[in-house]
């Protein structure tokens, strides 16, 4: 839900927006004449302040990513941080929607996971652990330890060891999984929610491998 | 045929990196996971853009077609280095993370006029990206002449290692290539470690076995000095 603005905070927003729709489109190329790029930034600064004091004085302080705020090496209530494009766009995203620009936190390292997967070798299933580490994941089973993100190497020594088909993309959806849990703060809900999909992946693998005639005895 | 209302893009300044994956015809027999592990790269590769906003005006543009990868930021004169500095950030970045996946690149970084629409780009810094990528034979990224005449080397430093890039014609130059090993803390583990990835991507035959061993030597010849500044090293 986006914020209201009174009026003249609407007047800031709009005379902002003005102003970086053609600094942005100057530096894609696609304005027919050069515009005063520094006379436009200075303007879409002072106005951007102006907007950020406002609210701020309102009690509500513009959020902005933890990134932008080192790499502008200022403090947002500075008056020289908005002289730049990309603060001004992420002034513009929290009016819209006051948690565009929060930085999502890694929720699960060191939450343990279930994954079933079927085993040729005992003919049932068999349930592993997958503990999310700073680094990959800790695999419990008859082979234990540290691995990659991608599940190597214990994921698939244990699955050769028991005869557990898997696709050859499993590795590398691991290591999405991982990554998104990371960057977007899944919830632990959400990341074992995609382990059972891709659990299911494997078992599926397995099922429809070949088996009976000539496959006997493989 | 377009409209009038139509404006094609102006060329303006900025960098433009190109990178390319080392072996990628026949990577299927390789690497049955390259096609996943190239689109986790460049999507991790594009987070790892977004967290340079803020740092110079313009944005960090990404395209990727099959195994190339290119990056672009527009940028004046001003903030060239700076902007060079975050291409330079980038390309450590996929370095290390090309090695692990075992799809490694190599390319270059060039300054100069562009423009992209969708996913045509044109221009003097991308024809000489795209000369230059390929030109090394070794995993690693330097500028070309364009990026090494503007940059400022009293702004920009650890990024950087001035060092010959390995090919068959040596030039009598060393341009600022990439350090991507300066945040290495146990050296002769993380040496061990790119070995152990190196044997993966076998069998070595000699057409890639220079490529692969005018890396080590590079790692080797970059121990970090204790300023952090960039060293200089001959590759030759």
């Amino acid at each position: 839900m986006s914020i209201e603005l009174l009026e003249k905070e609407q007047e800031l927003l709009s005379e902002i927006g003005k102003r970086l729709d053609q600094i942005k489109a100057s530096y894609a190329g696609v304005v027919p004449e050069k515009v005063d790029i520094g006379r436009l930034t200075q303007e879409m600064g002072e106005r951007a302040h102006e907007l950020h004091m406002s609210l701020k004085n309102r009690g509500i302080d513009p959020k902005h990513h933890a990134y932008m705020i080192k790499n502008r090496e200022l403090e947002p209530d500075h008056e020289e941080f908005y002289m730049h494009v990309h603060p001004v766009e992420d002034l513009l995203a929290f009016i819209d929607d006051p948690h565009a620009n929060d930085d999502p936190v890694d929720q699960t390292v060191g939450h343990e996971f279930t994954f079933t997967v079927f085993s040729r070798r005992w003919g049932h299933d068999d349930t592993y652990t997958l503990a999310r580490t700073d680094m990959g994941w800790d695999v419990k089973f008859t082979h234990s330890g540290p691995c990659d993100k991608g599940g190597r190497p214990f994921l698939y020594s244990n699955f050769n060891n028991d005869m557990v088909e898997y696709p050859a993309g499993l590795e590398g959806h691991l290591e999405w999984l991982w990554d998104r849990a990371s960057d977007q703060g899944l919830s632990h809900d959400a990341v074992q929610s995609a382990l059972v999909e891709l659990a299911n992946w494997v078992k599926a693998t397995t099922e429809s491998a070949p088996r009976g005639s000539v496959w006997e005895g493989y | 045929m377009q409209s009038a209302a139509y404006i094609a893009p102006a060329m303006s300044d900025g960098v433009v990196t190109f990178l390319d994956v080392l072996g990628w015809r026949g990577v299927y027999d390789r690497n049955p996971n390259a096609t996943v592990q190239l689109s986790v790269l460049v999507d991790g590769l594009r987070k790892q853009g977004e967290k340079q906003r803020g740092k110079v005006q313009g944005d960090v543009i990404m395209k990727s077609i099959s195994d190339t990868i290119a990056i672009f930021t527009h940028c004046d004169l001003k903030e060239a280095t700076k902007a060079i500095d975050i291409h330079g950030e980038l390309a450590a970045w996929t370095i290390r993370k090309s090695i692990e996946a075992e799809i490694p690149v190599r390319g270059a970084i060039a300054f100069g006029g562009f423009a992209i629409q969708d996913n045509i780009f044109i221009g003097k810094a991308v024809d000489e990206a795209a000369a230059w990528h390929e030109y090394a034979d070794w995993i690693g990224v330097h500028l070309t002449p364009s990026a090494e005449f503007v940059f400022d080397g009293t702004h920009g430093g650890a990024n950087w290692v001035q060092y010959t890039p390995p090919n068959k014609s040596a030039m009598p130059w060393h341009p600022r290539c990439v350090n991507w090993t300066r945040n290495w803390s146990d050296r002769s583990e993380e040496i061990d470690r790119i070995k152990s990835k190196f044997r993966n991507l076998g069998p070595i035959v000699p057409e890639i076995a220079s490529k692969l061993l005018n890396t080590i030597n590079f790692i080797e010849s970059t121990a970090p000095m204790a300023n952090g500044e960039g060293n200089s090293i001959d590759g030759n």
